[in-house]
């Protein structure tokens, strides 16, 4: 009796906190914000002098990131449950992301090489739509929508991140149905007199998720059509000079994946992949989106994936690894087939201290009329060792201190003069090795950190 | 070029520490699991006949201690199982004591503890039942665990606190967010498909216990409840807070707290208990004459 008592009376507490200005923030006590993010940042250096030196194949979509990560980047976000009664919940939740050439102390956002970036916004409603399945999800606003990566190498292979609105989680029985219409405006620079007239480029994604297959195992299908959507004017532009806009623009790209967890302590994915036209680009990574440009973007990819996390010795001995395939076939020869193979075995020294040693190796075997890079079947390996300071076990834990050393081969010359690339991307950061040099090596420390509630 | 034998150097290292790995992990067992925990803990034998004879170790009131519950420790046949646990003589004089049990999950394993208070004649005056105790999802930098808060006056009727778990305890699981699931939740990625793993309740585990003096107030969050223990009651009472996350949270030990105004917003809600107890809590701050000041409002306040 006395307790119930004590309960009815602390919720007039809370108010009375609120109402005597004590501490304002409590005025709305039941609002808890939530304070998620992501960061790594470091310092590195070239052996034989300048900065680090990160080592990405040329035409290739992701580099192996143990001691190969070049800048500063961070994403923070603030969220926060507004409403939840009943079974029906509203979230808010927001993302700026941030990345920096991590040169100097004062880096301004604005520079070449640096950004900031509204990422998310947006706001989902859990049970907001009465006759649906428990667990379904309305939600508008722009946000990251059940991007599909590879921690190891940080490649996203399904990706349709962007504003948009949908349905999520409609548990059918079979699996769960999501449905959404995402936007990623892209421009037409070649053709369109002025880069600012942007293309809205829109794609229907359509998902089943969580479809159980075997035991631990689970299957996701899914579809995404996309299509640049041109108003009038657009279209009269393309009409009036010669642009067949028809056959570049739509795409589509169909993703069958399934999961097993239960793994030898961790889980695998292995995923495949089929995309047309619009929906790829002859040097960036198809993800499900259009594209963004309009024209010569005839042809097709296909992609095989397997990636996975397992404990070779429990407590003492993990694994992530990445196998890779991409056949990317476009009409005007300027696509690509890509290899990329890695482990990154860690041992645990204790409960805080590990021994990481990441082995990658990616392969580009270009179509014939390549320019922008070797033209020639190149590859790049690359090993590194770290000594890291985490805290706890296992391969996706943080935050983590580490030390390391990379060091990284490659065929063919580096650069083809300084700034253009050869067999190496002269994007990945700072290209601190001679331009015929055939390897490299780099060192340096770095923090990793991701946190959430 | 000048970079092969470091390059052949950085290889050999890389190789020799992985074989190193393989050779050590034989010898340096991980923790063991579910099952040698209940094994051992079968097999131990009862330490003492009585809870009085348990051994007490001596709690010091300001600080946090990881409780060796491991195999290692005694075992005692409790009313309801027979359990490791460690037990406490709790200090005397200390005032009124804040307490934080936190039991992490490591490797699908957590230790679901009860909590017993006795008395000075060692018989039990309080249980804190494992249910009691909430889940917690990784948060900053937190891993996922289960704690509970409470808060213990000592004296004749609590004496002595026990930490073990008891056998339908054991039978339980937790549900909890694994490493992956926060890294997806947080990076905005697809959910890993399936269940969340489950951790077994085992007869072992990794259990920290904070204690502080509960004027030291834990900040703006020390629960209200909590706070509300602390005034001398005929005996203790210990509960564990539901919800530690929960908006009713009271402001403690801060001098310049305006308790005055506090105490008429109780008065005005009808919560005299509430306004003589912040009026308690005042004095105690050295706040001097908030006792009297409330005696002459509830004269005006009364008919």
């Amino acid at each position: 009796m006395r307790d119930s008592r004590q309960f009815t009376r602390r919720p007039l507490l809370a108010a009375l906190i609120g109402a005597s200005c004590v501490m304002p923030a409590l005025a709305h006590a039941d609002i808890n914000p939530n304070f998620f993010g992501y960061a790594r940042s470091g310092i590195g250096s070239t052996a034989g002098g300048g900065s680090q030196t990160c080592f990405k194949a040329a035409g290739a979509p992701a580099k192996y990131r143990l001691g190969n990560e070049c800048e500063t980047y961070a994403e923070l976000g603030l969220g926060a449950n507004l409403f939840d009664q009943r079974g029906t919940s509203f979230d808010f939740a927001s993302r700026v992301a941030y990345v920096t050439a991590q040169d100097n102390d004062a880096e301004s956002l604005q520079d070449p090489d640096n950004d900031i970036a509204l990422r998310e916004m947006y706001v989902t409603g859990t049970n907001a739509i009465g006759g649906l399945p428990d667990g379904s999800t309305l939600w508008a606003g722009k946000r990251f929508y059940k991007r599909h990566d590879i921690h190891m190498n940080d490649f996203y292979y399904w990706d349709v991140s962007g504003p948009g609105v949908g349905i999520s989680d409609i548990d059918m029985g079979v699996g769960n149905l999501s449905l959404a219409w995402v936007r990623s405006s892209g421009s037409d620079s070649e053709n369109f007199p002025d880069g600012g007239q942007r293309l809205s480029d829109d794609t229907v994604d359509m998902r089943l998720t969580d479809i159980a297959t075997n035991p631990g195992g689970s299957l996701q299908l899914g579809v995404d059509y996309g299509r640049a959507s041109l108003p009038e004017w657009q279209e009269d532009f393309y009409d009036d000079n010669g642009i067949d806009y028809e056959e570049g623009d739509k795409g589509w790209m169909g993703t069958i994946e399934h999961t097993q967890s239960n793994w030898f302590g961790g889980s695998n994915t292995v995923a495949l992949q089929y995309a047309t036209d619009g929906i790829i680009t002859s040097n960036g990574n198809a993800v499900g989106r259009p594209a963004g440009g309009l024209v010569s973007q005839d042809g097709d990819m296909w992609r095989v994936l397997d990636h996975g996390h397992v404990w070779l010795v429990q407590d003492k001995l993990d694994m992530l690894y990445t196998a890779i395939y991409e056949d990317k076939n476009m009409d005007d020869n300027t696509g690509r087939k890509w290899f990329s193979a890695g482990i990154r075995p860690v041992y645990y020294w204790n409960d805080i201290m590990s021994t990481a040693v990441e082995l990658g190796y990616d392969r580009i075997e270009p179509q014939s009329n390549v320019s922008s890079y070797n033209g020639e079947d190149h590859h790049v390996t690359k090993l590194t060792i770290a000594q890291q300071w985490s805290a706890g076990r296992g391969a996706m834990i943080r935050p983590t201190i580490r030390l390391f050393a990379t060091y990284a081969k490659w065929n063919g010359d580096a650069y083809e003069e300084r700034g253009v690339a050869n067999s190496l991307d002269t994007g990945a950061g700072p290209n601190n090795v001679d331009f015929n040099d055939t390897d490299g090596l780099t060192f340096g420390a770095q923090m990793e950190v991701w946190w959430g509630s | 070029m000048p970079l092969r034998p470091f390059a052949a150097l950085l290889s050999g290292l890389a190789l020799t520490s992985l074989a190193g790995c393989a050779s050590l992990s034989s010898s340096n067992a991980a923790p063991p699991p579910a099952e040698y925990g209940q094994q051992a803990l079968a097999q131990a034998e009862d330490c003492c006949a009585s809870l009085a004879a348990l051994p007490f170790q001596t709690l010091d009131a300001e600080r946090t201690q990881p409780l060796r519950l491991n195999t290692n420790a005694p075992v005692h046949r409790f009313e309801d199982g027979k359990s490791f646990f460690q037990a406490f003589a709790l200090p005397r004089d200390a005032g009124p004591l804040s307490f934080e049990l936190t039991s992490t999950i490591v490797d699908g394993q957590v230790f679901a503890p009860t909590v017993l208070v006795l008395n000075e004649d060692f018989q039990p005056t309080q249980r804190i039942a494992s249910d009691k105790f909430r889940y917690q999802g990784p948060s900053g930098f937190a891993p996922a665990r289960l704690t509970a808060t409470f808060n213990i006056t000592p004296g004749p009727e609590a004496a002595y606190l026990v930490v073990y778990s008891n056998e339908t305890a054991r039978q339980g699981t937790t549900q909890y967010e694994s490493a992956e699931k926060v890294y997806a939740r947080v990076r905005g990625l697809a959910l890993p498909p399936g269940p969340d793993p489950v951790a077994q309740h085992t007869a072992t585990g990794s259990v920290t216990l904070a204690t502080e003096p509960h004027d030291a107030g834990g900040g703006l969050l020390t629960p209200i409840l909590g706070d509300r223990a602390t005034t001398p009651t005929p005996e203790p009472r210990i509960r564990a807070t539901r919800d530690t996350s929960s908006t009713d949270v009271m402001p403690a030990g801060s001098s310049d707290f305006d308790y005055r105004r506090m105490i008429d917003a109780a008065l005005k809600a009808g919560d005299i208990e509430l306004a003589m107890q912040l009026a308690e809590r005042a004095e105690r701050e050295g706040q001097h004459g908030i006792r009297a000041w409330l005696a002459e409002r509830l004269r005006a306040v009364s008919p």
